[in-house]
């Protein structure tokens, strides 16, 4: 009872994907990571194709809170079990059949795409009130990970959708293979945080308390994760496109990511028709839109996240993370390009700000003729029924 | 539930900002006029059907309601041969001349 009041104020539970490709090496890093004893309280979701879940094997000491989903891949085909499973796993743990848990990991198959699984935890009544995205850690093989992220789709959304990227293999690669590796994942996803270590000395905190999905509801929370100083400082870039261009033609027509700044104000109403707009036609396409907007008549910034179709509730912070102003927003997206994007928005915001000075000019001649009153009440009234006047 | 036309009042879209009542009345009507100014290109128009609802009159003159933004976009594309592209080149050419 303790522990549902304490859900109830506002406390979910951070959930943690686990994603990668086949044999990436995605059950060796959640082993290590469950290692750590200050995880003890993690629940775990595995799932593999077949009818024997091998990685439930793998892994040692969760067995507890272990459920092994049997119905194939999570994210296409049993969707529902795993709202179901999940919601079980609430249930018994307050009912104290399993022991306590403050955290879940759901590693996913090989093949998978994880944007069933955010969805299903982000719209999911009786899911969503209990549980959050915190991250998704993806793993790329160090080996064979750039041919890897060339010939699968699959494996280039994952890492699209990464909070954090762990290179495995690494010491059998060298650095010129290792250095492909990590600027293929930079072209996908250049916010993502690359760890490239010996998973035996990666911080399991690092891993999973981050909270990239659900940042923080403060100014230095939204600067990380914002996390747009990474396009920035790559060759004074805000973009990875230029970069994919030079690293070979057929990445430009696939999954990149790019960070637009824009020095004048956004207009909200431009901005939410734009957006709904865009994710109506090109949603599939936009993996992921993370923005930070200076919007008209509003002090501090407003904070807006979307995964494909899924908006979450635009925030309004206070302050700014720090002295720069201007309106960012970071996009992953699949063949779209950082022009179409540009020149769509602010045609938008340009249309909507021309539109109000309009109206405001238009507004002030009406208000000279209108608006008599006698003893406090309206006198005439445009429009107004004649027994009225 | 609306008790006139019996659809289901949905407030919560993400673009509506909580402000005051007369903040709201003047950000919608700036909203419905550049929704129609977006329409003028696939020969649609949209009015304002209580706090939160549009109603939408395409070429055809039939009319429909809507609950929110998101399901603008859906109706709209049932005009033959209608794709709501804020990417389109020639939307966008409209805009800027607008």
């Amino acid at each position: 009872m303790q522990n549902l009041l304490h859900l109830r104020e506002g406390t979910r539970i951070p959930v943690v994907v686990i994603t990668g490709f086949l044999g990436s090496g995605k059950t060796t890093l959640l082993q290590k990571l469950l290692s750590s004893p200050e995880f003890s309280k993690t629940a775990v979701l595995v799932n593999e194709f077949g009818e024997i879940g091998l990685d439930h094997h793998l892994i040692e000491k969760t067995q507890e809170s272990i459920v092994t989903l049997v119905n194939g891949c999570i994210c296409c085909t049993i969707r529902e079990d795993l709202t179901v499973v999940i919601k079980d796993l609430l249930s018994r743990r307050e009912n104290h059949q399993i022991p306590y848990f403050d955290r879940l990991v759901v590693e996913t198959t090989g093949l998978a795409d994880p944007i069933p699984i955010i969805h299903t935890l982000t719209t999911e009544p009786g899911v969503m009130e209990y549980f959050e995205v915190a991250t998704v850690v993806t793993t790329v093989d160090a080996v064979s990970g750039a041919k890897t992220l060339s010939a699968y789709p699959e494996a280039e959304k994952q890492v699209a959708l990464a909070g954090h990227v762990v290179i495995t293999k690494e010491d059998l690669v060298d650095n010129s293979i290792l250095g492909e590796v990590t600027a293929r994942i930079k072209i996908l996803n250049a916010s993502a945080t690359i760890l490239v270590l010996p998973l035996m000395k990666i911080d399991s905190k690092v891993l999973l308390d981050s909270n990239d999905y659900n940042f923080s509801n403060d100014r230095l929370g939204v600067r990380s994760w914002m996390n747009y100083e990474k396009f920035e400082s790559t060759e004074g870039l805000c973009d990875t496109q230029a970069r994919g261009q030079r690293l070979g033609a057929s990445h430009t027509t696939r999954i990149s990511s790019f960070c637009l700044s824009f020095d004048k104000n956004m207009d909200w109403t431009a901005f939410g028709i734009w957006m709904t707009m865009l994710l109506h036609s090109r949603g599939e396409d936009i993996l992921r839109v993370k923005a930070l907007l200076n919007v008209d008549d509003m002090e501090g910034p407003v904070v807006f996240h979307g995964v494909q179709h899924i908006v979450h509730p635009p925030i309004h912070l206070d302050n700014w993370p720090d002295g720069d102003k201007r309106s960012r927003i970071v996009f992953i997206v699949r063949g779209i390009s950082r022009e179409e994007i540009e020149t769509s928005l602010l045609a938008f915001n340009s249309a909507a700000k021309t539109m109000k000075l309009e109206k405001g000019s238009k507004c002030a001649d009406i208000s000279i003729s209108s608006g008599l009153q006698i003893g406090g009440r309206p006198f005439l009234r445009r429009g107004a029924p004649s027994w009225m006047k | 539930m609306c008790s006139l036309c019996g659809s289901l009042i949905n407030n919560n879209h993400w673009s509506v900002r909580r402000k005051n009542a007369s903040s709201r009345k003047a950000e919608r009507r700036a909203q419905i006029h550049f929704i129609n100014q977006i329409l003028k290109h696939y020969g649609a128009r949209i009015r304002q059907l209580g706090n939160y609802g549009y109603l939408l009159t395409g070429s055809n003159r039939s009319s429909q309601l809507i609950e929110d933004l998101t399901k603008l976009w859906l109706e709209i594309e049932k005009i033959p041969g209608v794709k709501c592209d804020p990417l389109d080149p020639k939307l966008i050419e409209m805009m800027s001349i607008e």
